[in-house]
């Protein structure tokens, strides 16, 4: 589903990636940990589409064709999606109404009926549920005046909406509470399917503990050292980042 | 009502004798006298003062016609529906020109004791309650208020009594048309008096229905009793060259409430100076405002909190979309007195720049003489910021749609902060309409606030 080969990216002429690699196939969870500075947010950036990040060499392949050279939104419409580590405040704008657009721009997309304001608030307060949001939520501005585990909630409506084939979840752990991130672990694993992949990527552990990846990676300075299974991430927990050579 | 007359003078020229004004109350001729006065000593402002620096003042070198009666005619009810506020409609109050069209207005649903009425009517038959509420306040420090003061003959007038509540917004349609070769100048005067416990709602809503020049020097004098509440929106919206100089007197008794918003659109030039005095302790003011200009549209805010009593809460919000080569100027000073301990204030001033020649100057002041205050300021002058724009383009939004909702954002937030739900939606509207136009945004109307 998502190829990345050899990548090399970087941002105001500062390179980050340095030959990153990864193969990630449909159904499956990967992990990808790294300390601060190794990468793991230009990657996301990278694959969705930020126009800030330059790649200088090496290609993203999603679905067996390239994205680079696509608008971000090409590729949300593609199926891809970043839930970001900051999401950004957008007063004025209903969570709701932002929503049920970026649903339309989807299903425009694919060739269906646009939803209209009473059907797509049915199928909003099922996805409610999914990450036991409040409906409340969905009729204030878009994360404006949210804490830290609403706005990483929110994210994951977006992401039960939307759908993604593919959805990277950048640090979605930060700034979590215990309580906060096994509702936000829970609400990711419900839409975890056979025909659909998640990146995850993290610095700590424990995320891990609630979403249990298939394959984890030890990202260092803009490259995989080292790829293992989940035992990997609980060696790492032990023993730190020195243990494979990072600082 | 007559003044001198004004033809052939340039406005800057014909204040400079005292005329009474024929027919008025001596009362009233007093309270214009010591107006009179006042503005003689302030004197016309000029580009030497700090607070008029950048004000183009070109405006008083034109020539005026007095208000003109004939101008009702003018007018017909297709043009004016469009304004109307159905949840108004039994309290709406119309004024052409400056002058109240009593075929437009109706006034039903005003409870007992309390007063809803145009001035000259107030002024004849309610002149107990009107005659203590128009007199002049000799601290005025704006030549531009205490102008209107001097020269006004009509406007509004609302009263209510101790304990009372008016349920039914006042609506107060100010609509400007043409007049004949010259441009008119007007001077509404809205005048609110709440009692002890009393609440009340009121619109002022400035329309020009004609591109042409025209001058309006508008004043809204408030005076909130203890424990009142008043909503107040003031809205300027112009298509046109008109120059609009608008002052806003609060007075704030103890523990009451006052909640403000103003909205600008267009118009050659706009000033709003808006004062909120704490007269008694305890009590609430929050002033927003948003303006939206393009072409060489310019805008003056100066925005004051006196805090000179403790424990008073005041906010201050105004933002404003610029485009075009239009400019903005926001002034604020928050004065918190010798002795006003535990007051509380926020000023925020956020201006989005949307073309290459448009200008925003922002300057949020305090003044803190008292211990034990939390006194808050920011200001920002800047573009859509990169992120927002990744985030939304993330997400599938087309980037001009992206541009759109947060441009759209950015205005609602102060455009939500108005009461009235049918003048919400009406300025909603006007504010989509121009940003379709400025930032383009083909699925503009998705966006639903």
């Amino acid at each position: 589903m998502l190829k990345v080969v050899d990548l090399h990216a970087g941002i105001e002429n500062r390179p980050i990636l340095k030959g990153f690699s990864l193969e990630v196939k449909p159904g499956e969870v990967h992990a990808i940990m790294g300390p601060n500075g190794s990468g793991k947010s230009t990657l996301s950036k990278v694959v969705a589409g930020d126009p800030h990040y330059e790649v200088t060499k090496g290609d993203v392949f999603f679905e067996g064709k390239s994205l680079l050279g696509l608008e971000p939104e090409e590729r949300a419409l593609l199926g891809i999606f970043l839930a970001f580590q900051y999401p950004v405040e957008i007063p004025g704008v209903n969570n709701a109404s932002f929503l049920r657009m970026a649903y339309n721009a989807r299903r425009r997309h694919a060739g269906q009926k646009e939803s209209d304001p009473l059907e797509f608030d049915e199928f909003l307060r099922e996805k409610l549920k999914t990450v036991q949001m409040n409906p409340g939520f969905i009729n204030r501005s878009v994360n404006h005046g949210f804490s830290g585990g609403e706005k990483k909630r929110n994210e994951i409506l977006q992401m039960a909406v939307l759908d993604p084939k593919l959805a990277i979840l950048d640090e979605t752990d930060s700034g979590l509470d215990i309580d906060a991130l096994r509702i936000v672990a829970e609400g990711v694993n419900r839409l975890r399917r056979p025909d659909n992949a998640m990146v995850v990527i993290t610095h700590y552990q424990r995320l891990l503990d609630y979403i249990v990846p298939d394959k984890v990676h030890i990202l260092a300075d803009g490259r995989i050292v080292r790829s293992g299974d989940k035992s990997l991430a609980l060696e790492l927990e032990k023993k730190g980042y020195d243990f494979v050579g990072v600082k | 009502m007559s003044r001198p007359p004004v033809e052939s003078t340039p406005y800057r020229d014909v204040f400079r004798e005292y005329a009474p004004a024929s027919g008025a109350p001596a009362w009233r001729e007093a309270s214009r006298l010591a107006a009179f006065h006042r503005f003689h000593a302030l004197g016309w402002p000029t580009r030497a003062l700090e607070a008029w620096r950048r004000v183009d003042l070109a405006a008083l070198d034109a020539v005026y016609s007095t208000p003109c009666e004939d101008c009702l005619e003018s007018v017909d009810k297709k043009m004016l529906e469009l304004y109307f506020l159905p949840h108004a409609e039994s309290n709406r109050l119309v004024f052409v020109n400056g002058i109240y069209s009593s075929k437009f207005s109706q006034v039903k649903d005003v409870p007992e004791g309390a007063v809803v009425r145009d001035l000259p009517a107030a002024m004849k038959e309610r002149e107990a309650i009107a005659r203590p509420l128009l007199s002049f306040d000799e601290a005025e420090s704006d030549a531009f208020a205490a102008l209107n003061a001097f020269s006004f003959t009509d406007g509004a007038l609302i009263h209510v009594p101790d304990g009372v509540e008016v349920k039914t917004p006042v609506h107060l349609l100010f609509v400007s048309v043409g007049h004949e070769d010259l441009p008119p100048a007007i001077y509404p005067r809205v005048v609110v008096s709440l009692g002890r416990g009393a609440k009340a709602s009121v619109v002022a809503n400035h329309v020009e229905l004609t591109k042409d020049e025209h001058l309006t020097v508008s004043a809204a004098d408030l005076r909130l009793g203890p424990d009142s509440k008043l909503d107040y929106t003031h809205v300027q919206r112009s298509e046109g060259s008109g120059t609009h100089f608008s002052s806003i007197r609060a007075r704030l008794d103890e523990r009451s409430t006052f909640d403000a918003t103003s909205f600008t659109h267009g118009g050659a030039l706009n000033r709003l100076d808006a004062r909120v005095r704490f007269q008694g302790a305890g009590a609430a003011a929050s002033l927003n405002g948003l303006t939206l200009l393009d072409g060489v549209s310019q805008s003056f805010v100066d925005a004051e909190a006196d805090h000179a009593v403790p424990g008073c809460t005041s906010r201050q919000f105004f933002k404003s979309v610029l485009a075009g080569r239009a400019r903005s100027e926001f002034s604020s000073l928050v004065h918190v007195r010798r002795g006003a301990e535990k007051s509380d204030s926020r000023q925020l001033n956020r201006n989005l720049i949307l073309s290459a020649g448009a200008q925003a100057v922002t300057k949020p002041e305090l003044k803190i003489f008292a211990d034990d205050v939390q006194c808050a300021h920011g200001a920002t002058v800047g573009q859509l910021q990169k992120e927002e724009l990744f985030y939304l383009r993330s997400r599938g939004l087309s980037e001009s749609v992206a541009k759109f909702v947060l441009t759209y954002g950015f205005a609602e937030e102060i455009v939500e902060t108005i009461g009235d739900a049918e003048l919400r939606g009406q300025l909603e509207a006007l504010v989509r309409a121009r940003l379709e136009d400025l930032v383009g945004g083909e699925d503009a109307d998705r966006v639903v606030a």
